[in-house]
């Protein structure tokens, strides 16, 4: 510090008066300031106040609502599920999963005040999702955020009806602020009818509620209404699905009610079924278990009932009925065999063979047989009479291995063979697959969830066994628009997306006018 | 019986060593001289082995050969299966010959045993051939549609098999020792037949080889016959058997010393069968054929003497001509040649007809050959090889056959350019068509051979051809429109093309359309097929486009008036004795072409039509002969069971001279229904002469009234109402002129008048061509619609040629 003598010249008072002048003005400066900031806070507090219900925002009307009731917190982990790879690189699916693990492209405080509770996606058209409107509740500190954003140059006022809508221009999207709720939609019209909804179209919030109630810990709940789409309002009402992403596995849960034509159409298939406890499947690379408690026939009928007029297969085919038909014992034997095989059936697509004549699907099936008058296994039919030649089709059973086989053309791919195995009868289209699947003891286990039907499918092996039987027809120039190169770049990239996924499993079951669907896809390590 | 020396020694190998080791003091300078010229033919120590390994398939694997077992699996063994293998070292060319006892000698089959086989033989120098059982293993073939005659593709039967025949090349190398070799032939005497034609040409010859040891000692025995091994009894379809091959293996190995092995190549068995020697059936014909065989090879190796051998191979592998069935006909096929002194092996990669080999025979011979042996299924299938004479028959080896009828040429000339000996013919050259325009059109001018002819026309317009056959074949056919509704075709989902199948089904059906052709002719189409470079089934599509979309009830071709066409004759037609006048209604839009044709063998002709043969419908010869047709459209357009028309016409032109040598031709015809044919000339002594012939539904011949002739008479109640107003249009216009003339002719012609918009008039909007022909002066005027389609101006063409009734 200097020691300089600091020298005052002039009126003393005047020097005074000028000082205490300049502190008033500062006291004054300081009190406007304060003043100013507190006015500030208040009108913050004031303005940020949660004082608006998003039940009363949302109509009541709309055909589906969607809700990720933890949005904030499971926005991470979805992003990095596994799952996300069987989706194909090219899918406009993976801008979602881009968003949200970029955060929109945001700061994380802003996003984490953006999204404070659970986040509502809902709208009429499902068919091009062109008015959905999204809602969620903000914290005071992104409300005040969005204030601010708001002052943005790109951002500009838009009235529609006497509502105001805040616009931005690089995106396209319309959004409104009421409290601390945001409510953004592409359809202004959507957003402005949020907006000013009548009372008696609110949803209100005991609906709210129930949107987020969820099975389990699933990451997204959607309920579809009768209206909005066509074919959702055709099949279904009152439809709800869920999903939930899992590190290496996504899970869905869908349950609704057939509409009333759908209803009767099925009738025969689903009257007064109720969940059973499923057999495992057969191993293969679609595997399915299914009771309907019916036989065979019934199931049959059921089905074609349900398919309608163009049902492939509406009457047995005669390839399949013929070879029953060439003796009378035989045809007795088939006909009561086949009005015994039932309720719990389980059927497999175990294989393709590339190698016959042509591609051939193999099949195989494990069949339930009703205790009562059961047809005799082993079927008391003399054994293979000389005479028989190879190409005659009659029925051969060896009593050696019990086994029942069916001569037709080519090789084992196209042998027919049955069984008894395990609780019922086994058969397979295949000779081949039935020497594999017989030389294992017949599973006993049960899957732990009671259902009706029960899928399994292997997609990679799948698809690359039905892969290489197409390509010997594209090979050949029978398949339209095809050469080997270009089939070979169309099915390559499914198949890459699909080495990631171990299995995709769907359970489905019917009660009280309601089916109910669980599906999980797998990835694999 | 003809046996052949060995041109070297007159005694037997074992002999020369007994010569050659006298007593040294005889003529020894004489004995060491041979040694060097022996030696300098690089000859002297050859070398020899043979072995046999058994490959009998398992059970439940297909058999191949027959299409009707649909892939089904063995279910016993008659007798085993084997392949035979024979090694010869001349010192300078070592050689691998296998027989083995299969069906064909499939490409993923060779590649494999050429993969195990030892190494010391050069890959192009084993031979492999095939017994052709239809009872032996199929399952070796990757390839569809082959899967479905030889059943599924089983790997391990494939891997087992070659294995087999590698073992039996490697054993018989082994057992390599001194040799000496002998060739003959024997007459078969009646243990084979043409299966197809009762008194069709069958191979008499039997060839004969004989290699012995050092001792005289049989190393093998092989014989060249040419019979199809098909004659395993029904009830034992599903059996494993050699056929009458190993019958005559296991004769002749039995008979002969330890260590002996039978070959059996068969030969040019295209169609070619075992007859039943004295009544015998079954397995009894088999067995009777198979030792009869070994009694005529035992008979005439018995006969030959040994010596050493000069080896020489050869092989090329040609393209084969174009084939409709690209997707799963070979484009390239594998020919290879033996020659072992004066004999040459011709092994053929499919199954050659008789005709064939019976001709390569002549052919070989003429080069200085002693003999020639032709061995079939070898190395690789290409299916049947028919000789063009027999391409037009609907047989089972014609349908089998891919590459057209100029196949037969290909056989000869590939095959001629591996033999050693002689010079192999030019190949001659056919100098480009020559082409001038004229007011609306372009004037083709073609000279020469049948081929020439076609040739030149196929490769002036081969953009066009090929065009054509684009738009009235592959893409009608493409598109789904030449499938029937129902049956097989219809049951293709949209999403597959069946036209890779379907097209060389289409093109071995059209086969039937070529009955009664003659060869010229075909060779005139063969021609034009090469020189547009499409296969010759795609031009002869082409030639029935338009039948075949007619007779499908989708008519393309077949849906204009048709015509209009009418002669003056005697005084009528005043000085020139006799004019025709003709419009030609055709649907398509086709460039107008008038061909100028100069045939080696037959009269000069001209026609006015198109680029293709199909339309020609117009034309006059040198003889001043005149033919046109017009159709009826009330007439369904029938089935044709024989050649097109413009084929039929074409022979009038090239072979008649007057109206009474065509009208039979005509008559004969049993496609007539629906047209009418207006044939016009001079009789020998130079009278005018014209008639239309037509078939509603009996043959008639209608002749001039008072010296006019119409195709069609306005009263004619089965002709369709357009037709019937043209010529009364015709009818008005010339029946006050007392005589009529060219330019009359002309003026009608040109005639746009019409009361419905042009289908009525005689110069209408599908006309494409207008022809006033002047036969004595051998001239024809004809003109070709304007842009506008208007009618353009009438050019006169004189056709230069000596008539004989001047």
């Amino acid at each position: 510090m200097s020691e300089a003598v600091r020298t005052y010249t002039g009126n003393r008072s005047a020097g005074y008066s000028k000082y205490r002048r300049r502190r008033n003005k500062r006291k004054g400066l300081f009190r406007a300031v304060t003043a100013l900031f507190f006015a500030t806070l208040l009108w913050s507090w004031w303005s940020t106040r949660d004082v608006h219900s998003l039940g009363a925002l949302l109509p009541n009307d709309q055909a589906y609502y969607l809700c990720a009731p933890d949005f904030l917190q499971r926005r991470a982990a979805i992003a990095e599920s596994a799952a996300w790879n069987a989706v194909p690189e090219s899918s406009s699916l993976h801008t979602i999963r881009q968003a949200l693990s970029n955060r929109f492209g945001q700061a994380e405080w802003l996003v984490n005040n953006v999204f404070q509770g659970p986040v509502y996606l809902s709208g009429q058209d499902l068919d091009k999702f062109s008015d959905v409107l999204f809602a969620t509740r903000m914290s005071r500190i992104g409300a005040l955020a969005e204030k601010a954003f708001s002052l943005f140059p790109s951002v500009k006022n838009k009235k529609v009806g006497e509502v105001r809508l805040r616009y931005i221009e690089s995106s396209g999207y319309y959004y409104a602020v009421r409290g601390r709720i945001l409510l953004v939609s592409r359809s202004d019209a959507a957003l402005a009818g949020a907006l000013t909804l009548p009372a008696e179209r609110m949803l209100g919030e005991d609906a709210l509620a129930a949107l987020a109630t969820r099975e389990g810990d699933a990451d997204l709940v959607c309920t579809f209404h009768s209206s909005g789409s066509e074919w959702v309002a055709n099949v279904v009402e009152n439809a709800q699905f869920s999903a939930q992403w899992l590190p290496r596995a996504f899970r869905i849960h869908f349950q609704g009610s057939p509409r009333q034509e759908w209803r009767e159409r099925l009738a025969p298939l689903l009257e007064g079924v109720t969940p059973q406890p499923l057999p495992a499947p057969l191993d293969g690379l679609i595997s399915v278990s299914c009771n309907f408690e019916k036989t065979l026939p019934q199931l049959w009928t059921g089905i074609a009932t349900a398919w309608g007029d163009s049902f492939p297969l509406a009457s047995v085919p005669d390839f399949v009925a013929t070879p029953f038909r060439k003796t009378e014992a035989w045809s007795a034997f088939g006909d009561n065999l086949a009005r015994h095989l039932g309720p719990a059936i389980r059927l497999t697509l175990g294989a393709v063979d590339q190698n016959a004549m042509l591609p051939t699907p193999e099949f195989a099936a494990q069949c339930q047989l009703i205790a009562d008058d059961t047809p005799a296994w082993p079927p008391e039919i003399e054994a293979d009479p000389a005479g028989y030649t190879p190409e005659d089709m009659t029925p051969r059973f060896d009593k050696e291995s019990q086994r029942l086989t069916i001569p037709t053309v080519d090789g084992p791919s196209l042998q027919p063979t049955f069984a008894a195995y395990g609780d019922g009868v086994f058969v397979s289209t295949s000779s081949a697959l039935a020497e594999a699947i017989l030389a294992v003891p017949p599973k006993e286990d049960i899957l732990p969830q009671p259902a009706n039907l029960f899928v399994r499918i292997q997609p990679h092996a799948t698809l690359d066994a039905f892969y290489n039987g197409a390509l010997q027809f594209v090979q050949l120039g029978l398949v339209r628009n095809y050469d080997p190169a270009t089939f070979e770049a169309a099915v390559t990239p499914w198949l890459r997306q699909c080495e990631q996924v171990h299995s995709i499993v769907a359970s489905a079951s019917y009660e009280d006018g309601t089916i109910r669907l669980d599906a999980e896809l797998s990835m694999l390590p | 019986m003809d046996v052949v020396h060995f041109p070297y020694s007159g005694v037997s190998f074992a002999g020369y060593w007994r010569w050659f080791l006298g007593p040294i003091y005889k003529n020894i300078l004489i004995r060491l001289a041979l040694i060097v010229i022996l030696q300098t033919g690089g000859a002297l120590a050859l070398e020899a082995g043979s072995a046999k390994v058994e490959i009998t398939g398992p059970l439940g694997a297909p058999l191949n050969g027959y299409g009707d077992r649909m892939g089904r699996g063995a279910t016993s063994v008659h007798d085993p299966l084997w392949a035979r293998a024979l090694y010869l070292d001349d010192g300078t060319t070592k050689v691998f010959l296998v027989s083995t006892d299969l069906c064909v000698i499939n490409p993923e089959l060779r590649e494999r045993v050429l993969a195990l086989a030892p190494a010391e033989v050069p890959k192009d120098n084993i031979i492999l051939v095939a017994t052709h059982t239809h009872s032996a293993q199929g399952a070796m073939i990757k390839q569809h549609p082959f899967r479905f005659v030889s059943g599924r593709f089983m790997p391990e039967v494939l891997e087992s098999t070659a294995r087999g025949i590698a073992q039996s090349m490697h054993e018989a190398y082994n057992r390599r020792r001194r040799a000496a070799i002998g060739f003959g032939t024997a007459k078969q005497d009646d243990l084979s037949a043409n299966r197809r034609y009762r008194s069709g040409p069958v191979d008499e010859q039997i060839g004969v080889i004989l290699v012995e040891d050092a001792d005289g000692n049989a190393i093998s025995v092989v014989a060249n016959f040419a019979a199809h091994p098909t004659s395993v009894p029904d009830s034992d379809h599903y059996t494993y058997s050699a056929d009458y091959p190993g019958f005559y293996c296991d004769d002749i190995e039995k008979g002969a010393a330890e260590g002996c092995v039978a070959l059996f190549l068969n030969g040019a068995e295209g169609n070619q069968t075992i007859t039943a020697p004295k009544g015998t059936d079954g397995w009894e014909r088999t067995e009777a054929v198979g030792r009869l065989l070994a009694d005529r090879v035992r008979a005439t190796a018995n006969k030959l003497t040994c010596g050493e051998a000069t080896l020489h191979t050869a092989c090329v592998r040609p393209e084969l001509p174009p084939a409709l069935g690209a997707a799963y006909a070979p484009t390239q096929t594998f020919l290879q040649t033996l020659e072992i002194n004066d004999l040459l092996m011709a092994f053929v990669p499919g199954e050659a007809c008789v005709e064939l080999a019976l001709e390569l025979r002549n052919r070989a011979l003429q080069r200085g050959y002693q003999s020639q042996f032709t061995v079939g299924l070898a190395n690789d299938y290409a299916m049947y090889f028919v000789a063009r004479a027999h391409y037009a028959d609907l047989t089972y080896e014609s349908v089998c056959s891919n590459y057209g009828p100029g196949m037969e040429d290909w056989f000869y000339r590939e095959f001629g350019k591996l033999m050693q000996k002689g010079d192999a013919p030019p190949a001659s050259l056919t100098p480009p068509a020559q082409s001038r325009e004229i007011p609306g059109a372009m004037v083709l001018r073609l000279e020469g051979e049948p081929y020439a002819l076609g040739y030149q026309r196929g490769r002036h317009f081969a953009t066009e051809i090929t065009a054509l056959y684009q738009s009235r074949v592959f893409q009608p056919l493409n598109g789904g429109r030449l499938f029937p509704d129902t049956g097989f075709w219809s049951y293709w989902p949209k999403f597959m093309n069946p036209t890779p199948l379907s097209l060389p089904v289409l093109g071995m059906a059209s086969h039937k359309w070529l009955t009664g052709i003659s060869v010229p002719l075909m060779r005139e189409i063969e021609g034009m097929a090469e020189g547009a470079g499409l296969p010759f089934d795609a031009v002869w599509l082409l030639q029935n486009s338009g039948h075949i979309t007619a007779t499908q009830d989708k008519p393309l071709l077949f849906q204009a008036p048709f015509c209009t066409i009418f002669a003056a004759v005697g005084d009528r037609a005043g000085a020139d004795q006799l004019l025709v006048g003709r419009n030609l209604d055709w649907n398509e839009k086709d460039p107008p072409v008038v061909t100028e044709v100069y045939p080696a063998e037959g009269q000069p002709f001209i026609q006015v039509g198109f680029a293709w043969n199909e339309g020609l419908f117009t034309g006059m010869n040198a003889a001043a002969l005149v033919v046109a047709l017009e159709r009826n459209p009330l007439q369904p357009v029938p089935v044709r069971s024989g050649l097109p028309l413009e084929f039929l016409l074409r022979s009038i032109l090239q072979d008649c001279q007057q109206v009474s040598e065509a009208v039979p031709l005509v008559e004969a015809s049993p496609d007539l229904a629906g047209y009418h044919v207006l044939i016009a000339g001079f009789t020998e002594k130079g009278a005018p002469e014209a008639v239309v012939l037509s078939r509603e539904p009996s043959t008639a011949a209608r002749e001039a009234e008072k010296g006019l002739l119409l195709g069609t008479l306005p009263s004619d109640a089965n002709a369709d109402p357009d037709t019937v107003k043209r010529y009364v249009r015709v009818l008005e216009q010339l029946e006050e002129e007392r005589i009529i003339g060219r330019e009359e002719i002309e003026r009608v012609l040109s005639n746009v008048e019409s009361s419905n918009g042009g289908a009525d008039a005689i110069w209408n909007p599908t006309t494409r061509h207008s022809v006033v022909f002047a036969p004595k002066q051998r001239t024809l005027y004809v003109a070709f619609p304007k842009e506008d389609g208007r009618p353009g101006p009438y050019t006169a063409m004189t056709l230069k040629g000596t008539p004989e009734h001047e």
